[in-house]
């Protein structure tokens, strides 16, 4: 039984990361010239420099212990999200399934194999995000050397908790479903009963944890209960912290043995009966006989080519459930927690709150404001990802745009459209939000940053394009491969940190001078960035080299 | 008509997998293309669609340049992809009216065009379903509809029979033969040596880049001085080459 599992999940998880290609195909060593190696690199640098920055700020106000709270806290967060938004697809939609159902495997093989998947694509992110700075924690902490044993053994630990939850919990409801006729709506809306559920979870314990009455003595104390709160209902992440500071550390461990073991328990008895018959819930369903009829005269109007191509372009991610949860879902959610908490802060804090009230609708608008509101625009521009999948998500099908009578550069600045119109609706939010706390900002200011955002987004949307058209992943098993296991999005991350970089000396440079100076200049930077960026296309369409990767 | 002028490929320094091949196929002609795995059958194809560049050479859709005038030459170019899964999250009929859209395809000629499409390749009551939902066979069908909406000069086929039944084997051959006969192009690459002796006014055969015969199926005989089955005589080439 072992054995087939270890097997399967080896296919399963090579297939998600074939397209990282960090080894050396021949030595199997790290490829120093894979590109991938140096992107990672540069992200482990900025999130060692963040996390150093953080460790320092909580260290003078003798608070480090929030750090492993609070990472702890984001960390189970990020990886519920992208267990629920990769389980369904992987446990009951990859294409790989087709090939491993006329085997003679056992049920609960491969639902184990499957698990072992996610938990291992939730490694990835650990590995990333998480193990940086738990060394640097340990490292301002002066941690003894058992520290980094139990980081090992914690890291290992974690993912297990969301992946087999969430497995146990979509095996549940399929038990309950007798066919699935649409996939893709069935996979939306399970997606999105289970974020709206951590959701809600999420803002309960923010309630309860943030007291009516602002105090700026009471942030620490907020941010830790908030964190205390999650991570206790997480059940393993408090043993795994205790673990970490070495609190009795062989109970703790046993407290979360004893939990795995009920949970995998748990998972086996369902598998073992069920997780076979609800692949073939998804697999099954076929037609005898279609039915409805076309009406020609109101389902053949025609459009103009480039309406239609966009049309076409937003069907393709809206109406796949994997795409649209992973380029719409986490912005849609991200804006819905920045309304909230805009507003909660409005009414809960501000307005009870005279003095912090006259000091905010008092302020000015300075470069460095600015700054900060571009910065925070570029961040919320690089989840999603429509753009740098916008090739990448038609597969096989993206050799399309090669053979039909439209310009190619046409299609490229078309293929902007969806994300700079999310782009759009988010800039406007974030405005408004500002505008709510700091009333003072004029229209006329804002209208200034709407644009200063838009050229931002257009170059972000532009760049990202030109990154999936130059490294498509056009032959994939699953969705999620697509934007999950796209090694490209690293990209986004790198070049998100050189816009904070370039606002920062933005902010620094024109600190003193007027306003409307460094916006212009910022504008400037940008424009000229964005000129360069479309001259770069151009030509290397008429050298015909643009779309050479895509046949 | 589309006449192939000394066009070469590589893909690897050195290694051409197109070597200086040339072929002209004419207006109300059904060319078939045919060659071993690997001979360079889909390369070409994908060279005359704007698919792949051409590194030596060119080639004239109606006397236009798929290198300089792309637009012009694809107006005339409807291809029929090797592989049929396409748009997957389209209904049928979303995918006929995109291919519509693209080409500019009118109202009354699109309706007229769908209707008596899909009527022949028995589609009709599947238009209103995703293609997802299609089996092979009907995504190959509805991709052939989608190809044939703007009425292309120039009708190209990538093994374009590989998962069709027998009747709509039948149906694409007549419709081949109908299509060549108003003075259009039918070029196809296939591996069912059966349908191009059929089918085929003349037949192209290729491997390891080159074109090693092209000709009548009765010319083809008489070079290998054999009344032999085109599936011998090709053999024949083959080894011999």
């Amino acid at each position: 039984m072992i054995k087939n599992i270890i097997l399967l999940t080896k296919i399963s998880t090579r297939n998600f990361f074939q397209n990282f290609n960090l080894l050396d195909k021949t030595t199997r060593k790290i490829d120093k010239k894979s590109m991938y190696v140096w992107l990672i690199i540069i992200v482990m640098i900025a999130i060692t420099y963040l996390s150093n920055e953080i460790l320092n700020m909580l260290d003078d106000y003798g608070q480090i212990k929030i750090f492993l709270e609070v990472l702890f806290t984001l960390g189970i967060i990020i990886m519920f999200m992208q267990t629920i938004i990769a389980s369904m697809n992987i446990l009951y939609f990859s294409k790989d399934i087709e090939y491993f159902l006329p085997f003679p495997i056992k049920s609960e093989e491969l639902l184990l194999s499957k698990v072992n998947t996610i938990i291992n694509i939730l490694y990835g992110t650990e590995l990333l995000f998480m193990l940086i700075p738990l060394i640097l924690y340990g490292i301002s902490t002066s941690a003894p050397f058992l520290y980094y044993i139990t980081t090992i053994l914690v890291l290992i630990l974690l993912p297990i908790f969301p992946a087999v939850l969430i497995s146990i919990i979509a095996s549940i409801i399929m038990k309950f479903i007798k066919v699935i006729k649409h996939k893709n709506r069935f996979q939306i809306i399970i997606t999105l009963f289970f974020i709206i559920l951590i959701v809600l979870l999420e803002i309960l314990f923010i309630r309860v944890a943030i007291s009516n009455q602002f105090d700026y003595n009471t942030i620490e104390v907020n941010i830790k209960t908030i964190s205390e709160n999650i991570n206790k209902s997480m059940l393993v992440v408090n043993p795994l912290i205790s673990i970490l500071n070495q609190n009795h550390i062989f109970i703790n461990l046993l407290k979360v043995i004893i939990i795995y073991i009920i949970m995998y328990g748990l998972l086996i008895l369902i598998g073992k009966k069920t997780y076979i018959k609800n692949i073939l819930k998804t697999t099954g369903y076929n037609k005898n006989k279609y039915k409805k009829e076309v009406n020609f005269e109101t389902q053949c109007k025609p459009q103009n080519a480039l309406k239609s191509y966009i049309k076409n372009d937003m069907k393709n991610f809206l109406k796949n459930a994997i795409f649209f949860m992973q380029t719409v879902y986490p912005i849609c959610m991200i804006i819905f927690m920045l309304i909230l908490m805009t507003v909660y802060f409005k009414i809960g804090i501000i307005e009870k709150n005279q003095e912090l009230s006259d000091l905010l609708g008092g302020m000015n608008l300075t470069i460095e404001g600015v700054c900060i509101i571009l910065g925070i625009a570029q961040v919320l521009f690089s989840i999603g990802g429509i753009s740098i999948s916008a090739i990448s998500r038609q597969g096989k099908n993206a050799v399309f745009m090669k053979y039909i009578p439209i310009s190619i550069y046409k299609q490229f600045v078309i293929k902007n459209i969806p994300q700079v119109s999310i782009n759009i609706i988010t800039i406007t939010i974030i405005l408004l939000c500002t505008k709510l706390i700091f009333v003072k900002i004029s229209i006329w200011n804002m209208i200034c940053i709407f644009f200063l955002c838009l050229v931002i987004s257009v170059l972000n949307s532009y760049l990202m394009l030109i990154v999936d058209i130059k490294r498509p992943i056009l032959d994939w098993n699953s969705e999620i491969e697509v934007l999950k296991q796209n090694g490209n999005k690293i990209f986004q991350y790198v070049w998100t940190i050189i816009v904070v970089i370039i606002l920062m000396y933005i902010k620094g440079t024109f600190e003193d001078m007027n306003l409307y100076i460094g916006m212009l200049a910022t504008f400037a930077i940008f424009g000229i960035l964005l000129f360069i960026a479309d001259t770069y296309v151009r030509k290397q369409i008429k050298k015909n080299k643009l779309f050479k990767n895509i046949i | 008509m589309i006449e192939i002028k000394n066009i070469s490929k590589s893909y690897i320094k050195g290694n051409k997998i197109i070597d200086n091949m040339n072929l002209e196929i004419n207006n109300g002609e059904i060319l078939g293309f045919i060659g071993p795995n690997g001979a360079g059958k889909t390369t070409v194809i994908k060279m005359m669609t704007g698919i792949l560049e051409i590194d030596d050479g060119d080639i004239l859709i109606d006397g236009k340049s798929i290198k300089n005038s792309p637009y012009e030459a694809k107006k005339n170019i409807g291809l029929v992809p090797d592989s049929p899964d396409m748009f997957l999250n389209l209904k049928g009929i979303e995918y006929l009216n995109f291919m519509a859209d693209i080409y500019k395809v009118g109202q009354g000629e699109r309706v007229k065009k769908i209707r008596e499409l899909s009527k022949k390749f028995d589609m009709e009551e599947a238009l209103n379903e995703k293609i997802e939902s299609y089996s092979h066979g009907m995504r190959q069908k509805i991709v052939i509809i989608g190809v044939l909406l703007h009425s292309p000069k120039n009708w190209i086929l990538d093994e374009p029979i590989t998962g069709l039944d027998p009747k709509a084997i039948y149906d694409l051959k007549v419709m081949m033969k109908e299509y060549a006969k108003k003075g259009n192009v039918v070029f196809f690459s296939t591996h069912i040596l059966d349908v191009a002796e059929n089918l085929c006014d003349r037949v192209a055969i290729i491997n390891k880049g080159k074109i090693v015969f092209i000709g009548k199926i009765d010319e083809l005989r008489k070079k290998m001085k054999d009344n032999n089955s085109l599936e011998k005589l090709f053999m024949e080439i083959i080894e011999n080459d």
